[in-house]
């Protein structure tokens, strides 16, 4: 099937080169100061003869006098008349319009000219992206851009980031998709951020349509860097090296103001025993980063090439180098032009990735969950003497672990449970995830006439990931230790290829300018997982953890499974123009999807949008301050199956897990069946409504642009399970059962400016977001995380999405100390039905800001970043665990008596009405400086002598200050589960940086 | 241009040829399920329906074994012999329903309320997908799907009072809804269910494994169905039929029922099975999945740091389900010392073992001075590698003494005293206690005590004072109050079934 779609497109494309490579004409080029301009229209003045240009700026014009006037024209550039007076052959130079400096934004399957776009786009450059410390390019688009939020799972190295345009348009996964160089992917943090050209992000509907089923969440496409045909090879190096250290300002209770608060709370009068351990003192710690990246770039006429290698080594600050993260990176994209209407080339990445992991985001047993729980009145490790406790568990033969001078480390003194001492649990995690990925495309250009180009393009995606861990001998108490040695492999291999086959065809009617979009695509996702399990270990250590060596074969355990999807789109898509004036576009994808069901099998995907630029028409004054004012307007609906699992309107039976003991020492398998199925399930969709206003003054000093857009999600995926009635007693799998509403408005502004040898620039983004459930199929919240047994967060009618359950104060009472509780029900009773929304994660703005100067050799940027109106539910403390430590604040702010006006209860270690409640909900607003940075490019003279083309130094200071009003670890609360937004659980926070910086390119 | 135009539509032509082309292929976008049956090839054979009865055993086995939210918890808990445990902040759902104020978002009642559901609604799967089969053997299945169905509405009626009464598998969202029935329909369901299983069903001798339900047992199911709703003439002649069938009888030493040895014994009836071979470690055990190993007697061990247990044979466990002072003190004031000493020990007789208890200042939540030993943590029930992990010990559901009690109840009420003194006096001389001879009140005042001291922390006692109207004096020190008569219908299920609305809860939740 695959093999005849190709062979169509090309016998086509040869068909039509064949009969236009006999024409008379004549030839030209037309460019501009940095290359060929694809797509200039040439047009004989008085005829309707007229071309655009090709990929390569040349055109070819028939039966043309020799005394013809040729009007070349494109948006962005002054139009010229060029008389032919005879020539055969003319080269044409057009030069930018000083009035709308305009720039080239990619698109879906395509480039278009910014002034001429008419849907919502924001792009990121690369210096923007590459210039900091950032190790994946998740972290480097955060504030950069208005209407995207980009949240830190974590802060440890290596972890991922949540991206959300323009707010969180789904139950389960709603991240975008990726397009890397046409290749699609689910995860960038693989890339160099070195070799980065741009990166757009597809906000609005009608920008994504054209990706169909996947385009719901929004796009980001990211477009790699690739050698010039003009100019010099050039050899680049840049560094980025420094010190990453912990910034966090979180206070717990210190040893006396533990003891008063566990004695005024009625648990123990507890004396001291001189022992005041900070433990977040003690488990943060300076770590080391790095990020180098050497590239070699150039090209002749015919062939450019890009060849480039990259290497991050980024110690924690909570584990060292036990959470190191290491990336090597390479890449090689190449293009090249194999005769007059063909060109080949590729863009192929390969990277491998080693993370250290430790636990997080855990309330029972995180590290820094520990190290927050953890009494201060137990000491590191026992320096001068062992307790009697600790010398009867070693004689008793339990392991008690021993840093690395052989001391004991410290036993839990007061607090109980799993809760152990943090320093000495980083010494047992053993557990690695090592990754190797492959992304790349292969692809060529046919341009069979003027106008038309056909690609054929396969990309391929395969990533390798191991984890693999081993667990160490240790006994703290009964519910946490470990005796015996095991050793774990978790293996999956994603592979995926995408073919595509689509054909551009460009040209203009005098002031009619229009391009066809039409395509195929095919697409295949295969993900084998296999999990070994093994034990004992012949002997603790790295060397011994692998499965051959483990010694009793009755532990032994495997697993394994494997998913599929396909799918295969057509899409088009119409572009209009009339003198850059008026602006209209349409596109249409139909996805045929693995995913969907039987009843449901394929799916449409409509845009339409359209742009007015007033600035283009006659009554505009010429004179105006505004150099460029467009009106825009789209509207499309897009999809997304990746909440799907496909086959789900059948009826299926599995024995997965069921078994049952016969009596003899053997199991009996079992049968269940499996969900109740489904035939009606169908894909998300997501509608959405952009306005927008384009605007550039004072000669392109000043940019501005205002989006309003209302998103509306249909047909939400949900859990079926989390909907039906218990009492139905089988799985319902998942149901179309919601509509989520994402609405905010969009600023972004930018001024650049130059008085004399000062340079400046400014850029500023904002945006409102309003995220809420309109409806559910059954009127009947899902609930959503379960934290110390009881919902934390659902999802429900009416109500932002996960938001936060719990019991709403009103003060303190100030007689008896205790929280006053509102009766929400107005049952006259505090009851659970009192449970209600005490927060959400969303903010309802964010924003970031740049601003950039150099003098003569000095720059200095300063970036920021925030948001404003989220919160964050404080849910790492244990009403389970009454010796447990607790936040500073519950102690200052606690009632001591009547009169103390106090804004905290009195010393309480386990009421819900305290740790359940809004009380423990807190501001999470925050305004982040994300960079300050100084830089010193060497001057062109010293440069030349030392053979360079440039050599600057820098050094940076990174997310070093944050202000928030937000008392935990960092108001960045992320967690990897989408459910568990803003639930503060102990987080990693994110590290400032110290960074040194050096970039040179000869 | 007219050239041009011509190319354009061959282009779009061609492009569209090639969609179409790929479009008719639509084999290319199938993708098989991975590792299920569909149902149009299954339950063909004997052995596949077999392997979905299994499947509803593992639910059971699950449900009363799910850690934190079993049903075993909740029917023990909410009795007057045994107390939450652990401390006090621990478990805040399980210590709810031991102080009686329970409220219905309690995940472990929720959790139970779905685990009797989902038990039903596979059985409802095999029932009605066997009904129209032509598999010539389906009647046996159908019998054992019904009587563990009809197990499992007993246990709801007497925890929930009416609940929905769901005996065939809803097919689209409108379906869902289902109201609460009343107790009578649900409990003419169960007698129907188990009068078609009692037909089909096997007796004791000719059961294929030993977990297997035997006639016997649908019949003492049955009788016992019959007492919970006073129907005394026909709970005796059920459990006549068990008595007098000889396919069962008491295990000759007390003590002897919850070994390891005595699983599947001469005096189980219902038990369910779970075993100490898959070597758990903490790495790998399912917290969240279906353990194979009895969880429970980890959670209900005595507490590590606490109880020093070793020298009777006992490890450590987390501290859950911790013996009343009052059933420690029933059994000293009625003299019973064969029964007492494989249920609790007392803080005085630990210590004198060589054991000890070491409270922390702050003492120890809901300790009353003695600890359990019926479903301890019993260092020869587990095996490694962790010990914690592996304990394989069954629960037993419905045992003979239990038929022989029940049995002794409906004679007395059904005015057969003598009678009555048989049956109850086979389960004394057991225990090695004197003969009752009082009649009357009197010896329904022995039934009482004897259930009470036979069955401890089996789960019996809350549902027998409540059917027996002495919860309100019995149960008043522990926090009850008349509405705890019934748990309150999980908050989740009102919320999400249509047609029960939060007026339908019942009464004082």
């Amino acid at each position: 099937m695959k093999i005849q779609v190709l062979k169509s497109v090309f016998i086509l494309g040869i068909l039509l080169l064949g009969t236009f490579a006999h024409a008379q004409s004549i030839s030209g080029t037309v460019s501009d100061a940095s290359g060929p301009l694809p797509g200039a229209s040439v047009l004989v003045i008085g005829t309707n003869n007229g071309v655009v240009t090709d990929f390569d700026g040349k055109f070819i014009l028939e039966e043309v006098n020799t005394d013809a006037v040729l009007q070349v024209s494109y948006v962005g550039f002054a139009t010229q008349e060029v008389a032919v007076n005879g020539r055969s052959s003319i080269a044409i130079v057009l030069i930018e319009d000083a009035n709308s400096l305009d720039e080239v934004v990619v698109v879906g399957y395509g480039t278009k000219k910014k002034s001429l776009v008419t849907g919502a786009i924001s792009s990121i450059k690369s210096e923007d992206i590459q210039n900091n410390a950032s190790t994946r390019v998740e972290q480097a688009m955060q504030g950069k851009v208005a209407g995207i939020s980009v949240l830190s799972n974590s802060g440890s190295p290596g972890a991922g980031a949540k991206i959300r345009i323009r707010g969180t348009g789904s139950n389960g996964n709603a991240d975008p998709i990726y397009i890397v160089d046409g290749m699609k992917t689910y995860s960038i943090d693989n890339i160099a951020s070195g070799d980065i050209a741009s990166v757009e992000v597809l906000k609005d509907a009608a920008s994504s349509a054209i990706y169909g089923t996947e385009g719901a969440n929004g796009v980001v496409i990211i477009t790699t860097k690739s050698g010039n045909n003009y100019g010099k090879p050039v050899i680049s190096y840049n560094s980025l090296f420094g010190v990453q250290s912990e910034r966090s300002s979180m206070k717990l209770m210190n040893e006396s103001q533990y003891r008063t608060y566990l004695e005024e709370a009625g648990v123990q009068t507890i004396a001291s025993n001189g022992v005041n351990t900070n433990w977040l003192n003690e488990v943060f710690e300076d770590a080391w980063m790095e990020k180098h990246h050497l590239s070699f770039a150039g090209g002749t006429e015919k062939s450019t090439y890009l060849l480039s290698g990259s290497y991050t080594n980024q110690d924690g600050i909570v584990g060292g180098s036990r959470a190191n993260f290491k990336r090597y990176t390479v890449r090689l994209n190449s293009k090249h032009k194999i005769n007059k209407w063909l060109e080949v080339g590729n863009n192929l990445s390969y990277s491998n990735t080693e993370r250290g992991l430790i636990g997080e985001d855990d309330e029972y047993r995180g590290i820094l969950n520990n190290a927050l729980l953890m009494d201060p009145m137990t000491p590191v490790t026992y320096t001068d003497g062992v307790p009697s406790k600790v010398s009867d568990l070693v004689n008793d033969g339990k392991t008690i672990l021993k840093d690395k001078h052989g001391n004991y480390y410290g036993l839990p003194a007061y607090v109980t449970g799993e809760i152990a001492n943090p320093l000495s649990m980083l010494t047992v995690q053993k557990n690695k995830l090592k990754t190797d990925k492959i992304l790349g495309s292969f692809f060529a250009n046919v341009s069979p006439v003027k106008g038309l180009l056909i690609t054929t393009r396969l990309g391929i995606d395969v990533n390798y990931s191991l984890r693999h861990s081993w667990n160490p001998i240790y006994y703290v108490s009964s519910e946490r230790q470990n005796s015996l040695t095991t050793v774990e492999d978790d293996i999956t291999k994603n592979s995926s290829w995408l073919w595509e086959n689509f054909a551009t065809y460009k040209n203009s009617y005098e002031k009619h300018n229009y391009t066809f979009l039409l395509g195929l695509s095919a697409e295949k996702y295969q993900s084998p997982n296999f999990s070994l399990f093994s034990g004992p270990m012949a002997k603790e250590g790295d060397n011994y953890a692998y499965h051959d060596f483990t010694q009793d074969d009755a532990l032994d355990r495997v697993g394994g499974t494997f998913v599929e999807r396909k799918k295969r789109s057509s899409f088009g898509r119409f572009s209009y123009d009339f003198d850059g004036r008026y602006l209209l576009e349409g596109t249409l994808r139909y996805d045929v999807s693995s995913a969907f069901s039987e009843k449901n099998k394929g799916a449409y995907f409509p845009s339409l949008s359209a742009g007015w630029v007033v600035s283009k028409e006659n009554f505009w004054n010429e004179e105006s301050a505004v150099d460029y004012f467009k009106f825009r307007a789209s509207w499309g609906q897009v999809g997304s199956d990746q909440n799907l699992l496909g086959n789900e309107a059948l009826q299926f039976f599995t024995s997965e897990g069921i078994k049952v003991p016969d009596g003899q020492g053997g199991f009996l398998p079992g049968y269940e069946a499996a969900n109740i199925p489904n035939e009606d399930l169908t894909w998300e969709t997501s509608e959405q409504l952009d306005l927008g206003i384009d605007l550039r003054a004072f000669d392109g000093k000043l940019r501005f642009s205002t989006d309003y857009y209302d998103k509306k999600t249909k047909d939400l995926i949900v859990s079926g399970n989390s909907l039906i009635p218990l009492s139905v007693g089988r799985g319902y799998g998942n149901i179309n059962g919601g509509t989520v509403s994402n609405k905010g408005w969009e600023f972004e502004l930018g001024y650049n400016d130059k008085v004399g040898e000062f340079n400046y620039g400014i850029n500023l983004n904002l945006s409102t977001l309003k995220n809420e459930v309109t409806s559910l199929a059954v009127d009947a919240p899902i609930d959503g995380v379960d934290v110390r047994g009881f919902t934390t967060t659902r999802f429900e009618q009416g109500q932002p999405i996960w938001y936060f359950r719990g019991y709403k104060t009103d003060g303190i009472d100030d007689a008896t100390g205790k929280p006053i509780i509102v009766d929400v029900d107005g049952s006259g009773d505090i009851t659970p039905n009192d449970i209600t929304n005490i927060g959400s994660p969303h903010p309802d703005l964010f924003y970031g800001g740049q601003f950039n100067m150099s003098y003569k050799s000095f720059d200095f940027n300063l970036n920021f970043q925030g948001t404003q109106g989220s919160e964050i539910y404080m849910l790492w403390t244990r009403t389970d665990r009454a010796y447990s430590n607790k936040p500073a604040f519950l102690y200052d702010g606690r009632w001591t008596g009547p009169g103390s006006n106090a804004s905290f209860p009195m010393a309480d270690v386990e009421s819900d009405d305290l740790y359940r409640s809004d009380l423990m909900v807190g501001d999470g607003s925050y305004m982040r400086i994300k960079q300050i940075q100084f830089g010193y490019s060497l001057p062109e003279n010293i440069l030349a002598k030392m053979r360079l083309d440039k050599l600057r130094f820098s050094i940076s200071i990174e997310d070093y200050f944050t202000f928030t009003k937000y008392e935990g670890l960092d108001p960045e609360a992320g967690s990897t589960n989408n459910m568990s937004q803003g639930i503060d659980r102990g987080v990693y926070p994110i590290p400032g940086k110290i960074i040194f910086g050096l970039s040179l390119s000869l | 241009m007219e050239t041009m135009k011509k190319y354009i539509k061959i282009l779009i032509v061609g492009v569209l040829f090639a969609g179409t082309y790929t479009s008719c292929s639509d084999d290319f976008t199938d993708v098989e399920p991975i590792g299920l049956i569909n149902e149009a090839d299954f339950l063909t054979t004997d052995a596949e329906a077999e392997s979905v009865i299994f499947g509803i055993y593992d639910l059971m086995a699950w449900n009363y074994n799910r850690p934190w939210n079993s049903a075993f918890f909740l029917k023990v808990l909410a009795g007057d012999c045994a107390n939450a445990g652990s401390t006090s902040g621990d478990q805040p759902p399980l210590q709810q329903i031991d102080d009686f104020n329970q409220v219905s978002d309690n995940p472990a009642i929720t959790g139970v309320w779905e685990g009797y559901y989902k038990t039903i609604g596979l059985a409802n799967v095999l029932i009605e997908k066997l009904e129209v089969s032509d598999l010539g053997t389906k009647d046996k299945f159908i019998a054992e799907a019904k009587f563990l169905r009809a197990y499992s509405y007993f246990e709801l009626v007497t925890l929930f009072g009416g609940v929905p009464l769901r005996v065939e598998t809803p097919q689209t969202v409108e379906e869902f809804g289902l109201p609460r029935s009343t107790k009578r329909e649900v409990y003419v369901q169960i007698e129907a269910d188990l009068s078609v299983a009692i037909a089909g069903l096997p007796s004791k001798g000719s059961i294929a494994q030993s977990f297997r339900i035997s006639k016997e047992a649908a019949q003492a199911v049955l009788g016992k169905v019959y007492l919970f709703q006073e129907k005394y003439d026909l709970a005796s002649k059920e459990f006549e039929k068990v008595i007098t069938s000889n396919s069962y009888d008491l295990e000759p030493n007390f003590k002897d029922v919850w070994n390891s040895e005595g699983e599947h014994g001469i005096e189980s009836l219902i038990e369910l099975s779970y075993v100490s071979t898959e070597k758990y470690d903490w790495g790998n055990f399912p917290w969240g999945g279906r353990p194979e190993s009895n969880i429970h007697a980890q959670l209900m061990g005595p507490r590590g740091g606490v109880f020093e247990v070793e020298a009777i044979g006992i490890a450590n466990g987390w501290g859950f389900n911790i013996p009343t002072a009052k059933i420690g003190m029933a059994f000293e004031d009625a003299g019973d010392t064969v029964r007492k000493e494989a249920t609790v020990i007392s803080e005085a007789d630990l210590v004198s073992a060589g054991g000890a208890v070491n409270p922390p200042d702050v003492g120890i939540h809901d300790y009353e001075g003695y600890v359990r030993l019926k479903y301890v943590t019993k260092s020869e029930d587990t095996d490694g590698p962790i010990n914690e992990l592996n304990y394989g010990i069954n629960w037993r559901l419905l045992r003979y003494a239990d038929v022989l009690l029940m049995a002794a109840e409906s004679y007395h009420k059904n005015n057969e005293d003598a009678k009555a003194l048989i049956e109850l006096n086979k389960v004394r001389s057991r225990a090695g206690l004197a003969d009752v001879t009082a009649l009357g009140s009197d010896l329904f005042d022995a039934i009482v005590l004897e259930r009470q001291l036979e069955l401890a922390f089996e789960g019996q006692r809350f549902f027998d004072l409540v059917r027996w109207g002495l919860a309100d004096g019995e149960l008043s020190g522990e926090g009850y109050q008349s509405k705890n008569q019934l748990f309150p219908i999980p908050q989740n299920e009102i919320s999400r079934n249509t047609l029960i609305e939060p007026e339908d809860q019942n009464p004082g939740y």
